[in-house]
């Protein structure tokens, strides 16, 4: 669905996506995870064509760049600063996009009040977006990049700034969006959410694509293994090993222990293989 | 909706949301136009504290009556120098908005004026300052003839003059009965006035113009060249019906000043806000974007002109001399201003720093054109430096519509000046948009 071949991109001369590439599956959420900083959203706006990479193609759904008008109509884009207009309300927002996509008055209205429900702002759908919270903003701006129905959604960390509650809205929504049928470009530094969210996951470091796989065989290729962390009277003792059993046994043996826990490896500890570095720093 | 209307509709409805900048646009300047014609109108019908400067070769008890006149007036700041071409010199340089030579001779010139050539004086006035050059003028004039008169009212030496005259009229071999029997008609009368000892003061009465080339006092203008495309100041007497006249033109100039400002701004909050993005993103041409807030500025400034010029007509007796002027000076006046706004909304950067930046260049650009003071009262060199603002252009041609009179062919120049900057300011504006944008 989206092709970014050998993408390199410098700002002033430093460069910001090196060598980048990426091919995702039609109707996959591919997930592209790294801390800030990586060149995510530069790749991502390289990808919709508001960037001109200094090398490297781009090509969706076999159809060529994005360039092209009538590409960038199979594209949505949630991006990570907020792109909406605080003086007009959630429905005005969501009309003039529609407006724009071509939509017809009466096609845009109907989707409009369609996605004001799929976010819940329906109550709020008169108010101006400058008395929205940073959550509300959040969705709309969701809600926006959906308003023309994209074969392709790209969201650009879509849950910063944002409280639990739109968080898990927005979770939520992404995998409706998912079981219709539309491909997800979904970018984040927190692991949870590429983990719950993404079929494929791109580890991301200074602007190059580290590893790319299924959450399950990054985490089997380079996890590691999983750590035990026991509590007791001699302090806290972790261990890394891939047969846990032993260990575990000696804790309980040990009637100081108070606390004992494994950690399976993560795509946490599969960023921090991968670079040395921690994923949130 | 078509893509550029729909630009230009959310544009708008931007602008009018934001309490600030629908100030700006039009509660302000309204507020200004009313305030300061009231004010104009309060205080006289014209400019004040206009400055003239006096050159009194004469020394006469006459030049010195006259020079008293213009000094109790309280329209004139009257300067002496005793040297003719230092004080035409600082009409020319702007110091001055007139002089006013008193050649030597002027008070015998007067008490001989019925039988010798007349009393002549010589003015200067800056082309650049009609409104100006019309006080002084009628105020030199009125001056003038009541030091006339005032020679009359002056007992001895009144009908020392008279006699005078007589015994010229004895004398002269050159008159034939008819003109003898004329001046004798008009000295008896003269004698008659002096003791009436009123009668002088009006402008109008003043002028000597009925009296067939008779011509007691001439006023000879020797006024500095006037740039190839200014309006003659002098064959013209066109005078505004009311201050409104004068003020709602600069009303229409802040009008227009807020309308770019908010425009600009729109057009940078796009980029700072990121909305930018999704218009780019939309499957619409990059030019049907800038073509829709360029609407979005047309239109804004259309309507504050219209609303503007409409109040004045209907409420504040604004009477336009040329209704066809009045409407191409409003539609130039939009295009200069759109590619104004163009240009402005692709420097700055950053909302703020583009804010700050359209502000400062928008009101020395305002300032300069005559928004704030007219420009008639300003000094010649902020007069030289306005050429380069659009509003002077908008106010020439508005002004032109509603009191000056001004033809066609008189605005097309300040016309054809709008259109320009209207396009150039556009097309470069739209260029820096448009590689600012990758
Ligand atoms: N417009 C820009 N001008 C200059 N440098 C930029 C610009 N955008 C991004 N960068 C730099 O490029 C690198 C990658 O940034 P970005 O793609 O935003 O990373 P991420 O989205 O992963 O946090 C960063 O070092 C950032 O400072
Ligand atoms: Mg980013």
């Amino acid at each position: 669905m989206l092709d970014l071949r050998g993408i390199r991109h410098h700002f002033n001369g430093h460069l910001a996506v090196d060598g980048l590439s990426l091919h995702v599956e039609r109707g996959s959420c591919f997930g592209l995870l790294g801390p800030n900083g990586a060149g995510k959203t530069t790749s991502i706006r390289i990808g919709v064509g508001l960037l001109k990479p200094d090398e490297g193609s781009v090509s969706v759904d076999g159809r060529g760049a994005p360039t092209d008008p009538e590409v960038r109509r199979l594209i949505g884009l949630a991006p990570q600063s907020l792109a909406i207009y605080d003086d007009l309300s959630a429905r005005e927002n969501l009309l003039f996009f529609a407006n724009l996509y071509g939509l017809s008055r009466g096609d845009g209205a109907h989707r409009a009040d369609e996605l004001l429900e799929r976010v819940g702002l329906t109550e709020r759908a008169r108010d101006r977006v400058s008395g929205f919270s940073g959550g509300m903003q959040r969705r709309l701006n969701l809600a926006v990049a959906l308003v023309h129905k994209p074969m392709l959604l790209l969201l650009d960390e879509p849950t910063v700034g944002v409280d639990p509650q739109s968080r898990n809205a927005i979770f939520d929504l992404v995998r409706e969006i998912k079981g219709e049928g539309v491909t997800i470009v979904y970018t984040t530094h927190y692991m949870e959410e590429a983990q719950k969210l993404c079929d494929v996951v791109a580890i991301v470091d200074r602007g190059r694509t580290m590893a790319v796989d299924s959450v399950a065989a990054l985490v089997a290729q380079h996890g590691g293994d999983s750590v035990v962390r026991v509590t007791s009277g001699e302090g806290v003792r972790e261990v890394s090993t891939d047969t846990p059993m032993p260990e575990l046994q000696k804790a309980m043996q040990d009637t100081t222990t108070t606390a004992i826990e494994i950690k399976p490896p993560d795509l946490e500890r599969v960023f921090l293989n991968l670079t040395g570095r921690s994923l949130r720093d | 909706m078509h893509p550029v209307l729909a630009i230009a509709k959310k544009d708008m409805a931007q602008l009018f949301r934001d309490r600030v900048g629908f100030f700006f646009v039009f509660i302000f300047p309204i507020g200004f136009g009313v305030l300061f014609g009231v004010i104009f109108s309060g205080a006289s019908d014209g400019p004040s504290n206009v400055r003239l400067v006096i050159a009194d070769l004469d020394n006469s008890p006459a030049s010195e009556a006259l020079i008293g006149l213009l000094e109790d007036d309280p329209k004139i700041s009257v300067t002496l120098d005793a040297d003719r071409d230092a004080a035409f010199d600082m009409v020319r340089t702007g110091e001055q908005a007139g002089a006013l030579l008193i050649p030597e001779g002027f008070g015998d010139d007067l008490e001989s004026m019925f039988f010798g050539e007349g009393a002549e004086l010589v003015v200067s006035f800056d082309p650049g300052k009609n409104l100006e050059s019309g006080v002084l003028r009628g105020m030199i004039q009125a001056a003038a003839y009541q030091t006339m008169f005032g020679a009359f009212q002056g007992g001895a030496s009144s009908q020392r003059m008279l006699d005078r005259a007589r015994e010229s009229l004895a004398e002269s071999e050159d008159l034939n009965f008819a003109e003898r029997a004329v001046i004798s008609t008009f000295l008896s009368s003269a004698d008659s006035m002096l003791s009436l000892r009123e009668q002088d003061d009006s402008e109008d009465g003043a002028t000597g113009d009925g009296t067939g080339g008779f011509q007691p006092i001439t006023i000879t203008d020797d006024s500095p060249a006037t740039g190839s495309d200014d309006d003659p100041d002098a064959p013209k007497k066109a005078s505004p019906d009311t201050a409104f006249e004068i003020t709602f033109p600069q009303a229409v100039a802040w009008g227009l000043m807020s309308c770019v400002l908010g425009f600009g701004l729109g057009v940078v909050g796009e980029r700072t806000r990121g909305t930018l993005t999704r218009l780019r993103l939309a499957p619409i041409a990059p030019w049907q974007i800038i073509a829709g807030k360029a609407l979005a500025c047309f239109l804004t400034c259309l309507g504050v002109q219209v609303l503007i010029m409409s109040l004045g007509v209907g409420v504040f007796g604004v009477r336009p001399d040329s209704w066809g002027i009045l409407i191409a000076g409003i539609l130039c006046a939009c295009i200069a201003f759109v590619g104004l706004g163009m240009l402005l909304a692709s420097l700055g950067k950053t909302e703020t720093g583009s804010e700050g930046l359209s502000r400062a260049v928008l009101l020395i650009l305002a300032l300069v054109g005559g928004a704030g003071v007219p420009l008639a009262i300003m000094p010649g060199w902020v007069q030289q430096a306005a050429s380069i603002s659009p509003f002077k252009w908008v106010i020439q041609v508005l002004d032109g519509a509603l009191w000056r009179q001004a033809t066609f062919g008189e605005v097309i120049a300040p016309c054809a000046v709008l259109i320009g900057i209207g396009v150039v300011g556009f097309l470069i504006g739209a260029l820096l948009f448009q590689r600012s944008s990758d």
